[in-house]
């Protein structure tokens, strides 16, 4: 814990729990930068005699390397690994919950839960029949491959399942953190507007499929589907599309066919 | 809010790097952020002014390098400029491209001293 900088609450300072059980910390404590340096004094020179250091190395290089070693993970294990994404409320929790039961006759099926607060979906998830890891971000806005990492020790999934990893909803920070997963799904329901995907790029452009979600809802809103499908594709040509209902079941099917594909 | 999370992963890299070579305090850092990289610089540069406070690297100098975001046109090979993931193919409004820059986000450099 660095109370200096405050890193510790954007990042390490996450929790993990197993529903009926008692929080554990990551244990994880990596965190060695140094606070402590008498250099007390200002320079006033900007560019000085020192040679560069020449560094190259992309800022996102360590969470990378962490993912590859989770995907390794699951490689090895042939576990099929999806990281939902979307805003808050767009129904991934609803979602697993319709899947699960149909996924369970199949496989075994695991869920890493991302929130900041509380292990209301981990419980959810656990009455839904699947094994269920609560990661709690605190302050933090998005998961990475460490909290995968640390949640994998402890949930411990089998080989040959499916696991689904949901990340905090949030449209703008998880698309940049690699987790390690075979597929990024995006959920978008029509009650958020046709215009998601250019105002939030970057989700859709790592997804590999957007889930529309809440159609039951259309007849009530204001939603083109062919609109919002467009201004998706403007961004990202590859991406699928599956339309559902998470709380009526229609689409479901489908849904099931593309993650069993 | 991300910022704050990848200002914190170029404090410790740039930290690690200054101590690797025997330097105690970090004078310069030079990044590369690509126009298409998702970042905002402002935040970074805010939550990297509060993070390197109290640290070896109070008071460097940030320098930033923006690289340009480009595509190719997946339809008619037309190389175009854009800042945003969505711009159409000026030439044949074309959507599917392929990126080929922009997306960088790197640490190039640092002086340390
Ligand atoms: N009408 C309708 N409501 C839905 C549907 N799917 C989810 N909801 C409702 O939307 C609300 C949010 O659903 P959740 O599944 O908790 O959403 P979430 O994405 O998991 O939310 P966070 O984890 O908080 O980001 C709940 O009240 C659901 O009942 C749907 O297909 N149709
Ligand atoms: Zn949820
Ligand atoms: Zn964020
Ligand atoms: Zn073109």
């Amino acid at each position: 814990m660095c109370d200096t900088c405050g890193c510790s609450d954007n990042e390490k300072g996450y929790t993990l729990e197993k529903p009926g059980q008692k929080p554990t910390n990551s244990g994880n404590d990596v965190h060695d930068h140094d606070h402590s340096n008498g250099h007390g004094h200002g320079h006033g020179h900007g560019h000085g005699t020192s040679e560069p250091i020449l560094l190259s190395t992309p800022v996102l290089s360590k969470n990378n390397l962490i993912a590859e070693r989770n995907r390794g993970i699951f490689e090895a294990k042939n576990i099929k690994t999806f990281n939902l994404v979307s805003s808050p409320g767009s129904g991934k929790t609803t979602l697993l919950e319709k899947l699960i039961p149909i996924l369970k006759k199949l496989k075994e099926v695991y869920v890493i839960e991302g929130d900041q607060q509380t292990t209301n979906d981990a419980n959810r998830i656990d009455q839904a029949g699947a094994m269920a890891i609560q990661v709690n971000t605190g302050k933090g806005c998005h998961l990475d491959a460490m909290m995968i990492h640390d949640a994998l020790l402890q949930l411990k999934p089998t080989e040959n399942s499916l696991l689904f990893i949901e990340n905090v909803g949030n449209l703008v920070c998880p698309s940049l953190f690699d987790l390690g997963e075979n597929s990024r799904i995006l959920i978008s329901s029509v009650t958020e507007g046709a215009d998601k995907p250019l105002k939030y790029p970057y989700m859709f452009e790592s997804s590999q499929l957007c889930v529309i979600n809440k159609t039951d809802l259309l007849p009530y809103v204001d939603f083109r589907i062919d609109q919002f499908k467009t201004n998706a594709l403007r961004v990202n040509h590859h991406l699928d599309f599956v339309e559902v209902s998470a709380t009526g079941g229609q689409g479901i099917e489908e849904l099931v066919k593309w993650i069993l594909a | 809010m991300h910022e704050f999370s990848l200002a914190s992963e170029i404090v410790d890299m740039v930290e690690q790097a200054a101590k690797n070579a025997g330097k105690g305090k970090v004078t310069c850092i030079e990044l590369e952020i690509g126009e298409l990289a998702g970042v905002e610089e402002s935040a970074l540069l805010i939550a990297l002014e509060s993070l390197t406070l109290h640290s070896m690297s109070k008071g460097a100098q940030i320098i930033t390098k923006n690289t340009k975001g480009k595509a190719i046109c997946s339809n008619c090979n037309f190389e175009y400029e854009l800042q945003d993931l969505f711009t159409l193919c000026p030439k044949c409004s074309g959507f599917r491209k392929q990126i080929i820059s922009g997306k960088e986000f790197n640490i190039l450099s640092i002086e340390a001293e």
